[in-house]
């Protein structure tokens, strides 16, 4: 049919008639496709008249030769005035933005190479400074390496450093991940994972780094994951990141994917930051360290595990930080008192941020006996999900974690339940893995896991059945 | 009395901790030289930053400059964290000390892009052929037929550092030896007055692996194949012109950022230090002759450094207020409406 219109331009136009097809079974009204194809092709009269001939073209031959067999119809309604759309990664972008971000250096990678263009496309837009000069410096790195030891760098010397990666990234820069927990500086990296593992399916989404971030590098080392299930959090966490990193001198993860952070959402809006920024305990003058009693850049003055730190260029209290074991004032030691002692506290620095940090998200049924822990972005199923289980006679209360290390409520929400499944987009079962490490013993026998991948976004009746599945043994 | 700089100091505010090097090694010559430079030159040690990577030379930042933060990161990866720290403070006097391992393998492509970027700093390479800390495997700087004290010689091509850094533009690249004092303090003093990035490759002999007199960087071999371009003095910004003793023969002047100069007396042949052919030139003719050129191989000044071209503000990123890093809550209301529905 569409070389009955241009032979030449046959193959372009063949689409048209899908749109026309798929018009006429939904019933979308002539005149909002004609205003799309008039958007699409912009100022291109030609092009305009020819799909629209198309679309008309297969409307007619759908009329005519297919009747009346489609179930569904699409129906225009009111715009909504509070409702937005936005990209997570774009989200992620403007909570940077929001948060104070000095610095950010990236390497470019599916799928998180738009939180950096998004930063770099708002930095001239909202981050002016009074004398007129921007107040965030931007490095495209010369790979993931460098780009974690630039956030490494920015927050030694007191900046709010930023990268963002996807999972071959966070392999690489996994050494200095280490680094930043060991000799406890601020920094924020966000992954946007994608399918892996290794180079994997670059355009595909997964859950499939979480217990990598949670731990990455060599040693003991233990990591915050933030880990937002819709834009409002990503924009959310995206600022917090920084307070947390700060505060508790240490990385911090933002833990996204493909699907939340390349496909738009609706919001009702951002909400503005409703605390004010957190810089963590920094010395800034000499009357600050004279009301310290017996300073020592990792000595727990405060029983919290958090030390107080100086900056380069200050001149209080000079230190030469190192990745290598260090005593309470820096020092090199390979005490085996000292590194133990150093190593407890850095687990309390940490094990302390549980429930400062997000707490998860609950939906209680009154007689729900079956609990559903699931993360991040299958918050866009949930529903259909929970639907489809209560169509099956199940119902079931469920717990959105947002954080890790896990908030105390995420325990009470498994003691309260008979049976709980951690639901996710991976293989192996990764937060299920870390429940049950860190969980009491006896709330084991409890926990169920439901974890499915193949790259796509999460189809609700997979997970259904599978949580059926494991719940009939 | 004792002696103070131009701000007052006593040299002993610059000195750091013991050296646990082994007696002997280069690298505590060039740490006292680090010492000399930054005193003599007047620089608040507090508005220093030390950097350095893995291995024997970059355990020396705790032998230098106890008053000045610093960071002992990890192997190869010293210039990326020094970039971001610059980012955030422009204003900190970097002074960095890595290896031929740490820059010339491990570490070679943060080199070169810390290069490439003109990253604000001075790059210390203290460069002795051998793996000292991991007990004397060659290195890539080591030259062919070069053999250190146990083992067969090395067969492999060596990547020479400095030519690399002159063809990659490198605003500063000079070499010099550890055994040298006066012309390595010159030289220093002259790349802590530069402004962007001066590369300074120093020969220091490791006195443990590779002292033996068939290794290309003992101390016999390099004292008698130092190919010295020029006799180099550092005349301050701050002292006065009168008292600086002017050379018989032939020189010239090379002025520094800070006002500072470079005096290069000129002894066999005139090596001018802007003509980056002359010096890739020089440095080949003594790598044919098994000779080490050292002095200031290339000078390009004025060049915009890492953090010129990205707009910042005047004020250190670092040292804003909190009001100025957070846009306002109109701003948002802003934001939002630019992503309503269509």
């Amino acid at each position: 049919m569409a070389r009955g219109i241009s032979p030449k331009m046959a193959r372009l136009m063949a689409n048209m008639y899908y749109v026309g097809g798929i018009a006429y079974l939904l019933g979308i009204d002539e005149e909002a496709i004609a205003s799309a194809v008039e958007q699409q092709f912009r100022g291109k009269e030609k092009a305009i008249s020819m799909n629209i001939q198309a679309i008309s073209e297969a409307r007619a031959y759908a009329a005519d030769n297919w009747g009346d067999v489609c179930k569904f119809a699409a129906v225009g309604r009111e715009k909504p005035e509070d409702t937005y759309l936005i990209e997570g990664n774009e989200a992620v972008a403007l909570g940077c933005i929001y948060g104070g971000i000095t610095m950010l250096s990236w390497y470019p990678i599916t799928p998180s190479s738009s939180v950096a263009e998004s930063i770099i496309s708002w930095i001239p837009k909202l981050r002016e400074g009074e004398d007129g000069g921007l107040t965030c410096a931007v490095v495209q790195a010369e790979d993931e390496l460098a780009a974690a030891g630039m956030v490494l760098g920015a927050g030694w010397a007191g900046g709010r450093g930023m990268t963002c990666t996807s999972g071959p990234g966070i392999s690489l820069m996994s050494e200095f991940i280490g680094l930043f927990y060991f000799a406890e500086v601020p920094g924020v990296i966000w992954d946007i994972n994608r399918t892996g593992p290794s180079t994997g399916l670059p355009t595909r989404t997964q859950q499939g780094d979480l217990s990598m971030c949670y731990e990455a590098s060599h040693g003991d080392t233990q990591h915050i994951v933030l880990i937002p299930g819709t834009v409002d959090e990503c924009f959310e966490f995206g600022w917090r990141a920084f307070d947390y990193a700060e505060r508790f001198q240490t990385l911090i993860f933002g833990f996204g994917d493909l699907d939340l952070g390349m496909n738009r959402w609706s919001t009702s809006g951002f909400e503005y930051p409703s605390e004010v920024m957190d810089r963590g305990k920094v010395i800034r003058t000499q009357e600050e360290m004279d009301a310290i009693p017996n300073f020592g850049r990792y000595r727990d003055v405060d029983g919290d595990g958090i030390a107080y730190r100086t900056l380069p260029g200050s001149g209080l209290a000079p230190m030469l930080y190192r990745g290598t074991g260090h005593d309470e004032d820096g020092v090199y030691s390979e005490d085996p008192q000292v590194y133990y002692e150093a190593m407890q506290r850095l687990r309390k620095k940490i094990d302390g941020s549980r429930d400062i940090l997000p707490a998860p998200i609950i939906r209680e049924e009154e007689d729900g006996e079956i609990g559903i822990i699931f993360y991040g972005s299958m918050e866009n199923s949930i529903v259909e999900i929970d639907d489809l289980l209560e169509d099956r006679g199940l119902s079931v209360s469920t717990c959105r974690v947002r954080a890790l290390p896990y908030h105390s409520d995420v325990e009470k929400f498994i003691e309260r339940h008979e049976k709980v499944v951690v639901m996710e987009i991976n293989r192996d079962g990764q937060l299920y893995g870390i429940l049950r490490k860190e969980l009491p013993t006896d709330l084991l026998p409890k926990l169920f896991s439901v974890a499915y991948s193949d790259g796509l976004p999460p189809k609700a009746r997979e997970y259904a059945n599978r949580v059926i599945e494991v719940l009939e043994g | 009395m004792v002696k103070l700089n131009v701000i007052e100091l006593e040299k002993s505010e610059y000195k750091g901790g013991k050296s646990t090097l082994c007696p002997g090694c280069g690298h505590d010559q060039i740490s006292n030289v680090i010492i000399q430079a930054a005193w003599e030159n007047g620089i608040r040690p507090e508005g220093i930053a030390k950097m350095s990577g893995i291995g024997c030379s970059s355990k020396t930042p705790a032998y230098f400059l106890g008053k000045s933060h610093g960071f002992n990161t990890v192997h190869g990866r010293m210039p990326s964290v020094t970039t971001g720290a610059n980012m955030v403070n422009k204003d900190l006097s970097f002074i960095a000390v890595s290896g031929d391992g740490d820059t010339a393998s491990i570490g070679i492509g943060q080199f070169i892009h810390a290069i490439r970027r003109n990253l604000d700093m001075v790059y210390i390479i203290e460069n002795n052929g051998v793996y000292g800390l991991t007990k004397g495997q060659y290195s890539a700087t080591v030259e062919k037929g070069s053999k250190k004290k146990k083992g067969t010689p090395n067969e492999q091509a060596p990547i020479d550092l400095c030519a690399m850094a002159v063809n990659l533009g490198c605003t500063f690249v000079a070499r010099s030896f550890s055994g040298s004092k006066k012309q390595l303090t010159a030289l220093l003093r002259a790349a802590m007055s530069h402004r962007g990035m001066a590369i300074i490759d120093v020969i220091s002999p490791c006195v443990t692996f590779a002292n033996n007199d068939e290794s290309y960087r003992s101390y016999n071999y390099v004292k008698s194949n130092d190919e010295v371009l020029h006799i180099v003095d550092y005349i301050s910004h701050f002292s006065p012109l009168s008292e600086v003793e002017v050379p018989e023969g032939e020189y010239s002047d090379i002025p520094l950022f800070d006002g500072s100069t470079l005096r290069l007396e000129t002894l066999a042949s005139d090596h001018d230090p802007e003509d980056a052919v002359a010096a890739l030139k020089a440095i080949h003719d003594g790598t044919q002759q098994g000779r080490h050129v050292t002095g200031l191989l290339y000078y390009n000044p004025n060049q915009p450094t890492a953090t010129d071209n990205l707009g910042l503000t005047e004020t250190p990123l670092m040292d804003l207020a909190d009001s100025e890093l957070r846009p306002s809550p109109e701003s948002l209301a802003e934001v939002n409406a630019g992503f309503r529905a269509r």
